[in-house]
């Protein structure tokens, strides 16, 4: 049915809201195709119609809506792009058009996700060194606060606690012993001992008149350092405690550079 | 102030050039219009639609139509503004109806509090530039109608009724709303001649 352009004018306003009945709508829609002035009047309509949208109080899309809509786009035309190629490809038959389409496709896809692997490759294994180095790390950390509460228990539970003196090159350092008679387990906790030159360490000995044992060895790094006693018979059953400075491997006999000395 | 004509036309120029940069297939002629043009697009389909995730989902479907459209897209069929919200309200009423629930049923209201919640405030506040002063036109011009024909547009515009619907949700006359529809329309109209739908100038 042709419609008369004053009819037109009448349903513009609802076309362009989309307030039509379907069969209107259809109407206007073969009317306007014929019909540059109304066409353009609808248009003009359209043109205020859809300024209504500003009505709307305006909310900025979240961000990932741009990046599903890069990455989709990006990904057709990637797609499309060898096969808009194989369409200038006049002379090959058919077979051999989609025979190259494939083989272009493939080819690319494949160079492509390569790449990605190696790239994906690249980052996990970085990943995996840094968890390790940070596996490591924390397995450290927590011996070392486990070995610290057991010293922090060893000294809160001590019976007896033996003071040692500064001597030697290390005069202002001093210490303490704490010890359980009847117990091989004890803490020295040193204060101020110096920083010791490369290739030395401090060792820690107990004695008795027939006997000079080693014990631990340990390089400060704080001023004030606990350092755990293991040694083989109750700390009761030696008379004197002392710390000498030796070569890093340790000794099995005392030098003659003692830095703290006490009595037990 | 007073957007002449000529001023839209650099606009026009600026749109036109994207969309061919865009039909030769360099996409980031894609992300400078939607750049310019997202949130008008988001912020009509989250109106119609009262929830984000479906006007997430129309804007990417408009602006993946803009991409797919870009080689035949005709100049001489509007401006580019236009065609794209026109787009975007097909789309959202559209997806409206598909739902069989029409927002008015939730309330227009509903949608409008999904839209302040979600809605930046500070954007709103930044919201100086040439579009946001054509949208407060816009917003003035709607609200000096008599409220019978702002209420019949909104419903049509917004809520994807038709004139019929329309009638039978508010009880009035088939003869009456149409009038409304088309008074209040034709007083939008002479108040904003000369404005088009315009993207942001960055």
């Amino acid at each position: 049915m042709e419609m008369h352009a004053e009819h037109i004018e009448e349903l513009a306003e609802g076309y362009a809201l989309g307030a039509l009945e379907p069969g209107e709508r259809v109407r206007v829609e073969q009317h306007i195709a014929a019909c540059p002035p109304c066409k353009r009047h609808i248009d003009s309509v359209e043109d205020t119609t859809h300024m209504l949208a500003f009505v709307a109080t305006p909310v900025a899309p979240p961000p990932r809506c741009k990046l599903k809509l890069m990455e989709k786009v990006a990904r057709e035309q990637f797609l499309q792009t060898p096969t808009r190629r194989s369409r200038t490809v006049n002379a090959m038959s058919m077979w051999a058009a989609v025979a190259t389409v494939a083989f272009i496709m493939s080819g690319a896809w494949s160079m492509r996700l390569q790449q990605q692997l190696s790239e994906v490759t690249g980052a996990q294994n970085q990943i995996q060194g840094q968890l390790a180095s940070l596996q490591t790390e924390r397995a450290t950390m927590t011996a070392q606060i486990a070995q610290l509460t057991t010293l922090e228990s060893v000294v809160v539970a001590a019976e007896a606690v033996r003071s040692l003196h500064g001597a030697g090159s290390a005069a202002n350092a001093s210490a303490k012993t704490y010890m359980t008679p009847g117990k091989n387990e004890a803490v020295l906790i040193v204060h101020n001992l110096p920083q010791l030159p490369p290739g030395k360490i401090y060792q820690v000995w107990v004695a008795r008149p027939e006997l000079q044992q080693p014990l631990t060895m340990f390089n400060p790094v704080d001023t004030t350092e606990p350092v755990p006693l293991q040694p083989p018979e109750p700390m009761d059953s030696y008379n004197w405690i002392m710390v000498t400075i030796e070569d890093a491997a340790g000794a099995q006999q005392p030098s003659k550079d003692t830095v703290l000395f006490g009595e037990l | 102030m007073v957007h002449k004509v000529g001023e839209t036309a650099n606009v026009d120029v600026v749109d036109e050039d994207l969309i061919e940069r865009l039909a030769r297939g360099e996409l980031a002629a894609l992300d400078a219009l939607y750049t310019r043009y997202s949130r008008p697009v988001f912020s009509l389909a989250l109106r119609v639609l009262g929830n984000s995730n479906d006007a997430e989902e129309v804007t990417q479907d408009v602006f993946e139509r803009v991409w797919r459209h870009a080689p035949t897209f005709d100049a001489e069929r509007g401006r580019f503004g236009t065609w794209l919200l026109s787009m975007t309200h097909h789309i959202a009423i559209d997806t409206v109806r598909k739902r069989q629930r029409r927002p008015q049923t939730v309330s227009g209201e509903a949608a409008e509090h999904a839209t302040r919640v979600l809605a930046d405030t500070r954007e709103d506040v930044a919201e100086s530039t040439l579009r946001g002063m054509q949208a407060e036109q816009v917003r003035r011009a709607l609200r000096s109608l008599p409220s019978s024909q702002q209420e019949a547009i909104e419903l049509a515009y917004f809520g994807g009724l038709s004139h019929l619907e329309i009638a039978a949700k508010l009880g009035d006359p088939l003869g009456t709303v149409k009038a409304r529809i088309r008074r209040g329309m034709d007083r939008l109209r002479s108040a904003l001649e000369g404005f088009g739908v315009e993207g942001d100038i960055a």
